[in-house]
């Protein structure tokens, strides 16, 4: 018998949406299982084991490869959200003004270049510079990712200003708060949730990183991902499948985080 | 500005844009608000009732002219020096705030001790009678508890003068008549001066001291609601407020108070003139509900005749449309009595009586105390 | 204006501009200051052990599109480097159109879900997202690898007795880029299918339309500009990969991004370099000139 007319069904559609979900999450899956492999192998299964999980922390490599990355995100995202929230404040809930449009594009223009082409010209000025100066530390890697994360913290915070009552700062004012407490009683704590949003979204993208960061340090500077990538030319061993699946159950659970701050709207 | 004058607002201007994208939201209007007044700003949406509230608030400037409080200007004092409160539409309530905290942030801002904060915070709770809900986030309670704690909030300061910018329009029919009594109480109670935005004509009529009804960023007319609704200065009043029947004519002559007019319609109607009125064309005003329908056979001398052109059932009463000699359409409205009275049809002939006295020379459509 | 309004007015302005301030510096430093450079470098003489010569030379942009024959000095079209282009080219479309076929039906997967489980379908899509890209085309690398899963599971099964060549094609960057940014392609169109008002659906239906002639008359023109911006976020990054050809691609299915690092490593060709960066740059603007318009378009019909 036939099913009852359903207005919202499209033969097929939920065929490829299970593929869709297969393809996203197969090669993941994979990765995840292997690195539990008691063999060397990345295809053949000799049963349960943590022992690239224990390789991995004794490797001093990546557990310094992994501190580097973890400065450079941390220090990265507080600059570009600090930066991010105020070049918000600057660029919403206002009639235009003279350099407002400039301001927008500018913050966008990295979202909008190629990485390649970043990392290319961020190589160039940093060479020179280094040249110059013959200071080779993490600076410019921070500046770099710094700049790159500037436009992925902007995004949710001036969403959640835009989303703002602006009667909620004209009931304060009314109230007798100056612009300056209105800021503080007001407009900061209901603009919370957007500034942790846009932190994590920096730091995310910070520690995901790999052409920029592959351009960008010097010798004895590798990232995690950098690190990794430098591996993949060689043999691999499960090892590699035991960093990443640190490296994702990290990602998720700053996914979460965000999934979770951002769908709160009160 | 008088000394009992509350709020006084002298010529202001607001113009929004520039070049010819230029619009005057609020435009030359000038009023005097008593102390302890319930004032209401009516009109239709865009009439500029909202800025100007706005311009008294603080959350915008006079592009011209002065706002004096209590006789000091404040024109270009910033909102959060004005001893002045609003209740806004949304209530634009804290989220992040409970109850309590929302009545007190006014008086905090003021840096007044904690023991009296904490005094007068339970003091407006118990005005409004939310004392359960004080520890509850704003968003965990009913739309009527928000107007409330609204309220609380901007009279916890006591401030000099309160303004409410269309605060019951969000509220359902019911609430709505409740909080209308509720306003009433408060202000008796705090002998505040309220400032009242509506663009509900009952609203407005049944709370108000007195109404100033806006059009086009103008004041068209200021006075208590029986002066508005009975004497409407011109049309636009007398068809904002009301239903209203206008008539064309002539005024032929004017003496002691009473035009004589002579109707396009035919016929020729005495009425109430206002000072100041001169012979020429002009409109009359009849209220639908201070005229009465009789047969056209035997109808008194001076009655208008027409043709019913249709007859709507209210329950309570039923308007007459009535299709006059000269094309105008004149309505009726008579309190339907007991069954057995003998109905009119439609098409038949009929006889408009208007009741002595009941119709209304209107002045030119040209707004009072203000330049064009 | 009076003057109390125009003065507020202006000091407002001011804070607002010292507020962009820091981002707008740190910007500028290090991203669009550096770009500037780049368009600087493609107009100079590549120095013997990398980096440049301050000479100027309009070789770099020469040698971006012909090339010199050894022999007799001739210029002709630079094959290569064409090849290279159109492969990027045609790789990063053909990523798009297959993101768009497979990310269309699920996004409306998701959107149709009743309220209480479409946001843990959203949050799936959101983790590979978030998942690093280096991770990810590692994951598609074991795989598609002549000992990784597919073949594995072929060979178990006795279909082949020789692996399949996969690694190192053009197939396999394809299936990497489709991977890696499909996700990109299923949030705008779930975005614009969320917004979808169902009874304009119905209404459809009421009026004898097929599911099909539903889907093509009503529900695609309606997410039009969600698919043009999934299809916009995939086709741009995908023309400019760097870490999937590198991983999957290998030395001969060179893309526009390896293409670019080969003259800052071993090319030693800066210039160059920096010139194929501009070109790139070039071909992302014009993708987002044609997105742009079409955007415009869609604003003025809605």
């Amino acid at each position: 018998m036939a099913r009852p007319f359903d207005v919202r069904r499209q033969r097929g559609f939920t065929l490829i949406a299970a593929f869709c979900f297969a393809l996203l999450y197969l090669p993941i899956a994979v990765l995840v299982v292997y690195a539990f492999n008691a063999g060397p192998s990345l295809s053949r299964w000799e049963g349960v084991s943590l022992r690239w999980f224990v390789a991995a922390a004794n490797n001093a490599q990546v557990i310094e490869a992994s501190i580097r990355s973890l400065q450079i995100a941390v220090s990265a995202a507080v600059v570009a959200t600090a930066a991010a929230t105020l070049a918000a404040l600057a660029t919403t809930r206002t009639p235009p003004y003279r350099g407002l449009t400039t301001t927008y594009a500018a913050i966008n223009l990295p979202l909008m270049v190629p990485e390649i082409v970043t990392a290319v010209a961020l190589l160039i000025v940093f060479a020179r510079i280094k040249m110059a100066t013959g200071y080779t530390g993490l600076g410019y890697l921070i500046a770099a990712h710094t700049a790159f994360c500037i436009p992925f913290a902007y995004l949710p915070i001036r969403a959640r200003l835009e989303g703002m009552d602006l009667n909620l700062e004209r009931a304060a004012a009314d109230l007798y708060a100056t612009p300056l407490r209105t800021f503080r009683h007001v407009t900061l704590p209901l603009l919370w949730p957007g500034i942790l949003a846009g932190f994590m979204l920096a730091f995310v993208i910070s520690l995901d990183d790999v052409v920029i960061t592959e351009f960008v340090k010097s010798g004895g500077q590798d990232t995690l991902p950098t690190y990794m990538l430098g591996q993949l030319r060689r043999a691999i061993t499960p090892e590699m499948n035991a960093i990443s699946t640190v490296f994702l159950a990290l990602s998720i659970v700053v996914v979460t985080v965000f999934f979770l701050v951002s769908r709160k709207r009160d | 500005m008088m000394a009992s004058d509350s709020i006084a607002i002298e010529n202001v201007s607001k113009i929004f844009g520039s070049g010819d994208a230029k619009v005057a939201a609020v435009d030359g209007v000038h009023i005097s608000i008593r102390k302890n007044e319930f004032f209401t700003l009516l009109g239709p949406s865009g009439c500029g009732k909202t800025t100007l509230l706005r311009l008294i608030a603080g959350f915008e400037f006079p592009t011209s002219g002065h706002i004096l409080l209590d006789g000091t200007d404040v024109s270009d004092t910033p909102p959060f020096r004005r001893p002045i409160n609003t209740v806004f539409q949304n209530y634009a309530l804290f989220p992040h705030m409970t109850v309590e905290e929302n009545i007190g942030f006014g008086l905090k801002m003021l840096d007044r001790p904690k023991a009296e904060v904490a005094a007068r915070v339970a003091a407006m709770l118990r005005l409004v009678r939310m004392e359960a809900l004080a520890g509850r986030r704003t968003n965990q309670i009913s739309g009527g508890q928000q107007q409330r704690v609204a309220l609380a909030r901007a009279l916890a300061p006591a401030p000099k003068v309160l303004l409410l910018d269309e605060p019951l329009s969000a509220l359902d029919y019911k609430l709505r008549k409740e909080m209308q009594i509720e306003l009433k109480r408060l202000q008796a109670e705090t002998g505040i001066t309220f400032i009242f935005v509506t663009h509900d004509q009952e609203e407005a009529l049944t709370m108000s001291d007195r109404i100033a009804v806006m059009a086009a960023g103008k004041v068209l007319q200021v006075g208590t609601p029986r002066e508005i609704y009975d004497a409407p200065a011109n049309r636009f009043v007398a068809d904002f407020i009301g239903e209203s029947n206008i008539l064309a004519g002539t005024v032929e002559a004017v003496a002691g108070g009473v035009a004589s007019v002579r109707l396009a319609a035919g016929g020729r109607m005495e009425a109430v003139a206002p000072d100041g009125a001169s012979t020429g064309p002009a409109s009359l005003l009849v209220r639908p509900e201070h005229a009465r329908l009789a047969a056209a056979a035997g109808a008194p001398a001076g009655a208008l005749v027409g043709t019913l052109a249709d007859a709507v059932y209210f329950g309570t009463d039923t308007h007459f449309h009535v299709r006059l000699a000269d094309g105008t359409d004149f309505t009726v409205r008579q309190q339907n009595r007991p069954a057995g009275e003998a109905a009119f049809a439609v098409g038949e002939a009929v006889a408009v009586v208007v009741e002595p006295r009941a119709a209304r020379l209107l002045g030119e459509d040209q707004p009072r105390g203000a330049v064009p | 204006m009076s003057a109390a309004a125009e003065a507020a007015r202006a000091r407002e302005v001011r804070s607002r501009r010292l507020l962009a301030l820091p981002a707008l510096v740190i910007l500028a430093l290090a991203a669009i200051g550096p770009l500037l450079v780049v368009f600087v470098y493609s107009f100079l003489t590549p120095g013997p052990y990398g980096d440049v010569v301050w000479t100027f030379s309009t070789d770099a942009w020469t040698s971006v599109f012909l090339e010199r024959d050894i022999f007799d000095d001739t210029l002709s079209l630079a094959d290569a480097h064409m090849a290279i282009f159109a492969r990027s080219v045609m790789l990063a479309l053909a990523t798009t159109v297959l993101a768009l076929l497979i990310g269309f039906p699920t996004a409306y997967f998701i959107a149709t879900r009743p309220e209480r489980t479409r946001e843990l379908w959203l949050f799936l899509v959101t983790v590979p997202f978030w998942t690093n890209i280096l991770i990810r085309t590692f994951g598609m690398l074991e795989i598609i690898r002549n000992e990784g899963l597919i073949n594995t599971v072929l060979g178990n099964l006795g279909l082949i007795e020789q692996p399949i060549q996969m690694l190192f094609t053009d197939g396999a960057v394809m299936a990497g880029m489709l991977y890696v940014y499909l996700p990109l392609m299923v949030l705008p169109l779930y975005a614009s299918l969320d917004k979808l008002d169902f009874r304009l659906v119905e209404a459809g239906y009421d009026l004898y339309a097929t599911p099909f002639r539903v889907l093509t008359r009503i529900i695609l023109p309606l997410v039009r500009p969600g698919m043009i911006a999934g299809s916009i976020l995939v086709f741009i990054p995908a023309l400019g990969a760097y870490v999937t050809p590198r991983v999957l691609g290998g030395g001969k299915t060179m893309m526009f991004g390896t293409l670019i690092e080969l003259q800052f490593g071993q090319g030693r060709n800066w210039p160059l370099g920096a010139a194929l960066s501009i070109t790139l740059m070039a071909l992302v603007m014009v993708a987002l000139l044609v997105y742009v318009r079409h955007a415009g378009r869609e604003a003025r019909h809605g």
